[in-house]
C-alpha cells in the first residue's frame, strides 16, 4: 500500500513515542564544516587577506595575484571525523536517561589548487570539498519505555548510513590594479551529493514490531561565484575583502519510506484511509521526488592580515551570512598566526567559530533544528625545501547546544558536537 | 547587529593608522622562500643558468659594444670588485651594451652589463666601479633570485613527495618562460624593489671601498645623472626613489666613517680606456 510522507510521520508519531526526525541532511546548520587549504587551514580559516597561494581561489581569488609564477597545492588525505551526542534522548523501564550518538568520518582529498600567470594576471584553477560527512550510526538500545503500557520496547535499533559530499571545481582570475590593489574572481561548479539511508527497528517485548526504512536521495548542481579585493595599505598590512555565494541550477531529490506496524490491534483512520497495522502481512510505503532548489545566503568575509616579519604574522577574518529561509543571519570569526622556527619549518595556529544558523529553540515549539555553537582551534606543521612544502595540520572543533530529536514532542535535549580532521599536503611552486 | 557592522571598519580604520604605515619592505615574504640557507650546488647551477637565459634575452635587446679595449677593462674593474664581493662560487661576465642609455643590468649568476651611454657620463673609475659593485650587490644578495624563487632540483624526500602530488616536470620549462618574462620586466620596466635598490647602494659603497675605490663615487654619479634610467622607479609607487637612495647612501657613508674618506678615483686610468 502506498501512502503518503507527512501521513506515515503522522501515523508514527501518533502510535509511538520514539520517532527521531528523519531527513536531516549532512550538516545544513553550519558553515564552517571543513577548513580547506593547507595553509589556510592551519590558520583557522583566517586567509581572506592572505590568499596568496592556490588556496586564495577558495578564500579570495584576489589574493592569487601574489602567488608564485606556478603555484600548487594538494591535500593528499584529509580525516575528519565527527560525533554527535544528544543527552538523555531516550528512557528506558527503569527511568534511566540514554543518549543518542552519531558519528561520521571521510578520508579524501580536499583540495587541490594550481595558480599560474596567463596574461597580464594570475589564472588559478582549483577543486575543493568544503563539506563531507559520512555519518554512521550502528547503536541499539533496550527496554525503552513505549506508549504501550505493560509492553515496553525490548531492543531499539537504529542504523544510519549517510553521505553527502559538496565538491567545487572551476577557474579563478586574479589582477593587479596596482602594486598595492588586486581584484579577483572565482567561478566554482557547484555539485552536492547526498545519500541517506536510515533504518529503525524497535521490537516491542510481547512480539510486536515497528520498522521504518527510509531511503533519500539528492543531488544539486550550480555555480559559486566569488569575488574579492585585496589592498595592501603597506608592505606590513593586507585587508582582503570577498563575497560569494551559491546558486542551484538543477535539483533532483528522491526519497522513499518504507515502512510497517504491528504494534497497534486497532486500523488508523486517515483522510478516509484506513491503515490495519494488525495486518502484519502489508508494508506501506511512499515514494516521492522534488526538484526544489535549496537557497544560499550571501558570505561576505573582511580580513586583516599584520605581516610583523618575515618569520611572524597574524591574520584575522570576520564572515557575515545573511539570512536566508529558515537560516539566521550570523557572523563566524577566525584568527590565526604562522611563525617559522626555522627558515625551513613553520607552525600556525588558529581559532575559530562556526555559529550554528538556526535560532534558539523555544519550550515550546516542536520539531525545530539543532542549535550548536562549535568553537574550534587549528595546528599545522610545515617542513619546507626549496620550491615544495609538506604540511601535517589538524584541528578540533567543540560546541555545546540544544536539539530536539524526537518528533512532534517539545522535549529539548542537550547536544554535544566533536570534530577533528586531520590532513597531510603538499605545496609546490615555481 | 548594525552596532557590530559599524564598529568593524572603525576597528580597521585604526589597526592601519596605527600599525599600516610604520613600516616598510616586502611583508608578504616569507623566511622559507628567501634562498640564502638553502644555497646547494643545484640551487646555484639553476641560478647561473637563470642568470644565462637572462643574459641571453639582454643580449636580445642590446648589441655588445663591439670594443675588446673597453670591454677587457669593463671586466677588469669588475672581477677586481667581485673578489671582494662574497660569492666565490660564481664567475662574473662582465660586458659593454652598445647604447645610449643610461644604464646597467645585472642577470643572477654573475651576468653584469653597463650601456655605452652610462660610461659617457662618468668621470672616473671609481664612479664605474661603483655602479658595477651596485650591480654585483644585487647578485650577491639574489635579489631577483629571491624575488622569483629561483631554485635548484628537489632532492629531498619533502620535495619527491610534492613531485609526486603535483606532478611538475611538465611545467618547468613553462614556469622558467614565466620567470624570464618577470625577470625581464624587473630589469627593464618596473626596477627591482626599493628595499633591494637601498641594499645594493649598500653593499656596493663597502664592496668598492674595499677595493680601494672612493666610496662617494656612487653618489656623485648618481647626482650627475639625477636618474639611473629604470631604476628611478618606484616599486611600490610609494616613495620618490632617488631622494631615498641618496638619503640611504648618505646614511651608510656616515655609519661607516666613509663621508670624507678619500680613496682612488683613477680619472686618468679611466680616460685612457674609455673613449670619450
Amino acid at each position: 500500500m502506498k501512502i503518503s510522507r507527512s501521513k506515515i510521520y503522522y501515523i508514527v508519531s501518533c502510535c509511538l513515542i520514539l520517532f527521531v526526525v528523519p531527513g536531516v541532511f549532512a550538516d545544513d546548520f553550519h558553515y564552517v564544516n571543513m577548513l580547506v587549504g593547507n595553509r589556510a587551514a592551519g590558520l583557522g580559516g583566517a586567509y581572506t587577506a592572505l590568499s596568496d597561494d592556490s588556496a586564495g581561489c577558495y578564500y579570495n581569488p584576489a589574493g592569487i595575484a601574489f602567488s608564485p609564477h606556478i603555484s600548487l597545492s594538494a591535500s593528499v588525505n584529509a580525516f575528519s571525523t565527527s560525533t554527535k551526542a544528544y543527552k538523555d534522548a531516550l528512557r528506558d523501564v527503569n527511568g534511566n536517561t540514554l543518549d543518542w550518538k552519531q558519528e561520521s568520518s571521510s578520508l579524501l582529498p580536499n583540495f587541490f589548487g594550481m595558480v599560474r600567470k596567463f596574461g597580464p594576471g594570475k589564472l588559478g584553477l582549483s577543486y575543493a570539498v568544503p563539506d563531507s560527512i559520512r555519518r554512521q550510526q550502528k547503536q541499539a538500545f533496550h527496554n525503552i519505555k513505549s506508549y504501550l503500557p505493560g509492553n515496553p520496547i525490548e531492543t531499539y535499533t537504529i542504523n544510519i548510513n549517510d553521505n553527502d559530499e559538496t565538491y567545487l571545481f572551476g577557474p579563478s582570475y586574479a589582477y593587479k590594479l596596482s602594486d598595492s590593489f588586486t581584484v579577483g574572481a572565482t567561478l566554482y561548479i557547484y555539485y552536492r551529493d547526498v545519500q541517506v539511508i536510515r533504518t529503525q527497528l524497535l521490537q516491542f517485548e510481547q512480539g510486536q514490531h515497528y520498522l521504518i526504512s527510509y531511503y533519500d536521495t539528492k543531488k544539486d548542481w550550480g555555480y559559486k561565484p566569488i569575488l574579492g579585493v585585496i589592498w595592501e595599505p603597506s608592505d606590513k598590512l593586507a585587508i582582503g575583502l570577498s563575497a560569494s555565494k551559491v546558486y542551484i541550477t538543477s535539483t533532483d531529490h528522491e526519497e522513499q519510506v518504507i515502512f510497517r506496524d504491528t504494534s497497534s490491534g486497532v486500523p488508523y483512520l486517515m483522510d478516509s484511509t484506513i491503515y490495519d497495522f494488525s495486518n502484519t502481512n502489508t508494508i506501506y510505503y511512499s515514494s516521492t521526488s522534488d526538484t526544489e532548489k535549496d537557497k544560499f545566503p550571501l558570505a561576505t568575509s573582511l580580513g586583516l592580515t599584520y605581516f610583523v616579519s618575515s618569520r611572524l604574522l597574524f591574520s584575522g577574518d570576520i564572515r557575515y551570512y545573511d539570512e536566508v529561509s529558515d537560516k539566521e543571519a550570523i557572523f563566524n570569526f577566525s584568527l590565526g598566526t604562522e611563525y617559522y622556527f626555522t627558515d625551513s619549518l613553520a607552525v600556525r595556529a588558529g581559532l575559530f567559530t562556526d555559529k550554528a544558523n538556526t535560532p534558539s529553540l523555544s519550550s515550546s515549539e516542536v520539531n525545530q533544528p539543532e542549535h550548536i555553537d562549535i568553537y574550534g582551534a587549528s595546528l599545522s606543521f610545515t617542513a619546507f625545501h626549496k620550491r615544495s612544502s609538506i604540511t601535517l595540520g589538524m584541528s578540533y572543533g567543540f560546541g555545546e547546544g540544544e536539539a530536539q530529536v524526537v518528533a512532534n514532542s517539545t522535549a529539548i535535549q542537550d547536544a554535544e558536537i566533536r570534530n577533528f580532521a586531520a590532513y597531510l599536503s603538499a605545496s609546490y611552486s615555481y | 547587529m548594525n552596532k557590530t557592522i559599524r564598529v568593524i571598519p572603525a576597528l580597521l580604520i585604526i589597526s592601519i593608522i596605527f600599525v599600516g604605515f610604520a613600516f616598510a619592505g616586502d611583508g608578504r615574504q616569507r623566511v622559507s622562500s628567501i634562498s640564502s640557507e638553502y644555497s646547494d650546488v643545484s640551487d646555484i647551477e639553476a641560478e647561473i643558468r637563470f642568470g644565462r637565459e637572462l643574459a641571453a634575452r639582454i643580449l636580445g635587446n642590446y648589441s655588445l659594444l663591439d670594443d675588446e679595449k673597453v670591454n677587457r677593462y669593463v671586466n677588469l674593474v669588475g672581477k677586481a670588485l667581485a673578489l671582494y664581493a662574497g660569492r666565490p662560487e660564481l664567475r662574473y661576465h662582465f660586458g659593454v651594451l652598445d647604447s645610449d642609455e643610461i644604464n646597467a643590468f645585472a642577470a643572477p649568476g654573475g651576468y653584469i652589463f653597463i650601456t655605452r651611454g652610462a660610461l659617457m657620463k662618468m668621470d672616473n673609475e671609481a664612479q664605474l666601479a661603483g655602479v658595477l659593485a651596485h650591480e654585483i650587490a644585487h647578485i650577491v644578495k639574489k635579489h631577483v633570485v629571491n624575488e622569483l624563487n629561483i631554485k635548484g632540483e628537489e632532492g629531498s624526500g619533502v620535495g619527491g613527495l610534492a613531485g609526486l602530488i603535483g606532478g611538475p616536470t611538465a611545467s618547468v620549462r613553462g614556469a622558467l618562460e614565466q620567470a624570464l618574462d618577470d625577470a625581464v620586466d624587473i630589469l627593464f620596466n618596473r626596477g627591482y624593489k626599493v628595499k633591494d635598490e637601498i641594499e645594493a647602494d649598500r653593499v656596493g659603497i663597502l664592496v668598492a671601498s674595499v677595493a680601494g675605490y672612493d666610496p662617494s663615487a656612487l653618489r656623485e654619479f648618481l647626482s650627475s645623472v639625477k636618474s639611473f634610467e629604470k631604476e628611478d622607479r618606484t616599486y611600490k609607487g610609494e616613495h620618490p626613489i632617488f631622494e631615498v637612495r641618496m638619503r640611504e647612501i648618505d646614511e651608510t657613508l656616515k655609519a661607516h666613517g666613509l663621508q670624507d674618506v678619500k680613496k682612488a678615483k683613477a680619472k686618468d686610468r679611466f680616460y685612457e680606456n674609455i673613449k670619450k
